[in-house]
């Protein structure tokens, strides 16, 4: 049975577990010269997934989410910290065993025309993991394919089609597709449906939950749509520059916030209808930058609710309730009459 | 009511490609009050910004052309306007913004340059007294420390920032229309809430009348006054904000509220969204009858035959279905 009905208190397997990740990207003065200055795009992150759940993580740009999304896959190679990939330690692995664990971690990717190679036809780009793992030779791969096609809701008779002759959420099924191929464990879904239409991301969302049920699937869910995070997460990441500010199962995130953060991003949210045009937390300023981030408390600047001691010191990650942990001096009371929901 | 500060009817804005015509805009009619928000909503290709861009003739020939239809701003039909009278209209009357001010604004010029210029040139300031406007429009949208902001170029503005500078340009001639072409899509949620608010407030004290197109609901609902909802080229859906959202009458209208993941409603237990099936038609190609027809849950055979009218079903509300003709 899928993740819908786990909660915090009888969590599944663990999966993946993170412990302490950091990713520092060094930035070079000039031609040549040393790198003196490092932004650090995530910055000491631990968290672990479930088998079976659906983990969101929301945060707006440069927030490192993308960034820790892509360690996973080592499609970035993380500057610190360990990854325990079903028992094994995926960064201590050498290129043979690595190529055997992508097996079981895939990712879809936001922009399905930039990831899809425009000269392959369809089947190509599908069984292309087949083709590298050397899987299904022959006719088999190609009824392999068609299977997975119409598994995603594509029609199998467009298997010698070019990506270009799909529309957007034809070309997401297909990245879909190629990433269910090997029959993976882990899913990071990289921004999935923040490309598409409204109306046909709800057909995509739908197809990763039904597909989730189907296989067990695991999914890391990264993106900046708050209202798809609730729809499809069990329990949900706050990231704000390179850090989780608060985690939280996402019934209980979304009703009472307790990072003042959190609450400012839920209430920025517009929402679809007139009722609910009411107060709304506008923070000031931008995100800081990631190269010099502010002293103590990275949010300080921005929040509502600061005192002296954030400005000083950063608030460690701290259970507030069982599965409920939040990084600030002083979190909000989640008994407080809330304006906005 | 005042006579309407924008009409426009019937208008067809079509393309013209490889011996095919795509029928972008196909009899569009709306209206826009002075000092009120109409928020123009639909998905890619729906045609919102094809509208927008036909009321300001930025549509390029020879490949689109209006081949029909009034655009009557103010008194004056655009759709037969010269270029001449366009160019003073362009920003002097009527600004636009889009959703990515880094491709709108010059990379290699400063920004109080850029905002300098345009009320040089389009009112004739001095060059000293148009930087000192630049600065005043700057703390208007609520640029901190304008006069270091006026000599930076906007690779040194966030992306939240350099919206404030194009709204500021837009503004600087005090124009009596803004069109907003998904002015807050580029950015986070809570630079998109400062922005909304700012474009509030300005058209509060300025009174001007602002044309928001936008694929977002959300964005609509808590700003706009009416709304109109553009499905293949046509409006299918008009009426004020309050009546639409609390009863949508288009099929395409209730398929795409409800199939918005909410962020202030928890999901079904079984986490499927009402997903509206299919895909839009092909504007080189629309079927015969209603355009909606193969993805409505409420198709029935009229439908196919014969294109549902837009009629006004009262208070304002107009739908372009069959089931709803008044």
């Amino acid at each position: 049975m899928s993740a819908s009905n786990m909660s915090a208190s009888t969590p599944g397997r663990v999966l993946v577990e993170i412990d302490g990740l950091k990713k520092h990207f060094p930035i070079r003065a000039r031609f040549l010269g040393r790198s003196t200055d490092s932004v650090r795009a995530v910055d000491d992150v631990s968290l672990t997934v479930h088998q079976g759940e659906t983990l969101g993580l929301v945060g707006e740009s440069g927030c490192g989410k993308s960034t820790l999304g892509r360690c996973l896959l080592r499609l970035e190679e993380p500057t610190a910290g360990r990854i325990v990939f079903d028992g094994q330690d995926l960064l201590s692995q050498d290129r043979t065993a690595m190529r055997r664990l992508r097996r079981d971690i895939q990712i879809v990717f936001q922009d399905p025309y930039a990831s899809l190679n425009p000269r392959k036809k369809v089947g190509a780009i599908i069984g292309e993991a087949f083709r590298i793992h050397g899987l299904h030779e022959g006719p088999e791969r190609r009824r392999k394919v068609e299977e997975l096609m119409s598994l995603v809701g594509l029609r199998p008779e467009h298997i010698d089609r070019y990506p270009h002759e799909f529309s957007g959420g034809q070309r997401q099924r297909i990245g879909i597709a190629r990433a269910l191929a090997l029959h993976p464990k882990f899913i990071v879904a990289d921004e999935a449906v923040s490309a598409l239409d409204v109306s046909i991301q709800a057909q995509i969302l739908n197809l990763l939950v039904e597909l989730q049920r189907r296989f067990g699937l695991t999914y890391l869910f990264i993106s900046h749509n708050l209202g798809v995070v609730r729809h499809v997460s069990d329990r949900v990441g706050v990231m704000y520059l390179g850090r989780i500010v608060e985690l939280a199962p996402t019934a209980a995130l979304f009703a009472a916030p307790s990072h003042p953060y959190t609450e400012a991003l839920l209430s920025a949210v517009p929402r679809p209808s007139v009722g609910a045009r009411a107060q709304r937390i506008v923070l000031p300023g931008d995100p800081p930058s990631p190269l010099r981030p502010p002293s103590g408390c990275a949010f300080h600047p921005r929040c509502p609710h600061r005192q002296d001691i954030c400005t000083r010191e950063a608030p460690p990650l701290t259970q507030r309730a069982p599965g409920h942990t939040v990084a600030c001096h002083f979190p909000l009371d989640p008994n407080r009459s809330r304006q906005r929901r | 009511m005042d006579a309407p500060l924008l009409s426009i009817a019937d208008l067809h804005t079509y393309f013209f490609v490889d011996g095919n015509v795509a029928k972008a805009v196909r009899g569009v009619d709306l209206s826009i009050g002075r000092g009120e928000t109409l928020g123009l909503v639909g998905e890619s290709g729906s045609g919102k910004s094809v509208t927008a861009q036909s009321i300001l003739r930025l549509i390029q020939p020879p490949a689109g052309r209006i081949v029909q239809g009034s655009i009557v701003f103010d008194g004056t039909d655009l759709a037969l306007a010269t270029e001449e009278e366009m160019r003073r209209i362009r920003g002097n009357s009527i600004s636009m913004i889009f959703q990515e001010p880094m491709t709108s604004l010059n990379p290699v010029i400063r920004i109080g340059e850029q905002i300098a210029e345009v009320v040089r040139l389009h009112r004739g300031l001095p060059p000293k007294e148009a930087l000192r406007y630049a600065i005043d429009m700057l703390t208007k949208v609520g640029i901190a420390e304008p006069a270091r902001r006026v000599m930076q170029f906007p690779h040194e503005l966030s992306g939240g920032m350099r919206q404030r500078v194009m709204i500021a340009m837009a503004l600087a001639c005090e124009p009596k229309m803004l069109i907003a072409d998904e002015p807050t899509t580029a950015l986070d949620v809570t630079i998109q809430a400062q922005i909304l608010e700012l474009m509030r407030a300005l058209q509060h004290e300025a009174g001007i009348s602002i044309l928001l197109i936008t694929h977002d609901l959300g964005v609509v609902a808590e700003t706009a006054h009416r709304v109109a909802v553009m499905y293949a080229g046509q409006i299918v859906e008009r009426a004020d904000v309050a009546r639409l959202f609390d009863r949508p009458l288009h099929p395409y209208t209730e398929g795409l509220m409800a199939s918005i993941p909410r962020v202030d409603e928890a999901p079904s237990p079984d986490r499927m969204l009402p997903a509206i099936s299919g895909v839009v038609p092909n504007l080189l190609d629309l079927p015969t009858g209603c355009a909606f027809q193969d993805r409505c849950p409420k198709v029935h055979e009229r439908c196919r035959r014969e294109e549902p009218p837009l009629s006004d079903v009262g208070q304002g509300h107009a739908v372009r279905c069959w089931l709803h003709v008044g």
